[in-house]
């Protein structure tokens, strides 16, 4: 199930400091323009079209907010507090880091055929 | 014999972080911190006793009873709410969430460890606290009907000594589904808004 767009954006709002209505808004301040990528991305990563989280953040352009994407992921690699701000908002609205942990560490009691056809499929994926 | 400890038990992807979500809601204590109320000490094999003894009063989550154990001392007394869902669609969810989607031999597999585990932790619980203590509730009930499924909840949580606040807050923490995934979910939408608009005209 997708996280609806208005709770990625609160995440971003409380976690960036910057207010729900200037994520929407039109001002190009770099501290701005960084937060709202970061719902972009967050958007992008729940499934949601380009021209979708363009109309859910202020009418903005299909190709805005792939720029933006685009944009974030890469600044991100080399911002720490960039990255960690991503991972903080998308753990917040999707909850999936703790549960996904917990998964991980419940799945070391499964039984071993369990375990071996996991590690197949990882090989098989990994190539 | 103290205060009981309320435990939110199932096996993974069944409901129990909304179930704690919605305690929360309804200012019922609960132990960690949303949304997945994981940051506790659970091993793999137990659940640490010493911690568990400083959350009496207090609803604590319990995902996979069958391996992460609860010592049951005599002069302990739990609740537990145990939440259970569609075997096949539980698989799939617990697939999904470690990136393991998409492999039928493995869904096989899994499907089969959900069914023989809730089985035994059905027997767990029981010997844990018998019938009378436990409240059993279906994840596909909660998505679909989450203000019926917020009042047994409050119900059983005031009866065994854990107030409850207000049901249509706890209601809340349900996101709304397609109504092509969740057809009746409408009435209890429905329920909500009049209950919102109730409180905006108080």
């Amino acid at each position: 199930m997708r996280v609806p767009i208005s709770e990625i954006l609160q995440g971003v709002s409380a976690e960036s400091g910057v207010p729900l209505e200037d994520l929407l808004g039109r001002c190009r301040l770099q501290g701005l323009v960084r937060a709202r990528q970061v719902a972009y991305l967050l958007a992008r990563e729940q499934g949601y079209s380009l021209p979708r989280i363009g109309r859910a953040l202020g009418g903005r352009d299909h190709t805005t907010v792939l720029q933006g994407v685009q944009g974030v992921a890469r600044a991100a690699a080399n911002d720490p507090e960039l990255f960690r701000l991503i991972e903080v908002v998308r753990a917040r609205v999707t909850g999936d880091t703790d549960a996904r942990a917990g998964a991980l560490r419940r799945l070391q009691a499964a039984p071993p055929e369990m375990l071996a056809r996991v590690a197949d499929v990882l090989e098989a994926r990994n190539g | 014999m103290g205060d009981p400890v309320l435990l939110v038990a199932g096996l993974g992807r069944c409901g129990t972080s909304l179930v704690m979500q919605m305690l929360d809601a309804a200012g019922v204590p609960v132990a960690g911190q949303s949304p997945a109320y994981e940051d506790i000490p659970v091993s793999v094999r137990f659940v640490d006793l010493d911690w568990l003894d400083r959350q009496r009063g207090r609803a604590v989550k319990w995902i996979d009873p069958v391996n992460a154990k609860i010592v049951n001392p005599e002069d302990w007394r739990y609740r537990v709410i145990f939440l259970s869902r569609d075997a096949q669609q539980q698989a799939l969810s617990q697939m999904k969430l470690l990136g393991l989607s998409g492999d039928r031999a493995l869904r096989r597999i899994w499907r089969a460890k959900i069914e023989r585990d809730r089985t035994r932790a059905l027997r767990i619980v029981d010997r844990l606290c018998g019938a009378h203590g436990t409240l059993h509730l279906r994840f596909e009930d909660l998505i679909t009907h989450p203000v019926s499924s917020a009042d047994r909840i409050a119900r059983f949580c005031d009866a065994h000594g854990f107030p409850f606040g207000n049901t249509f807050c706890a209601a809340g923490k349900v996101l709304p589904r397609h109504p092509a995934c969740a057809p009746d979910m409408r009435i209890d939408l429905a329920l909500m808004r009049c209950a919102d608009a109730r409180a905006v005209a108080q």
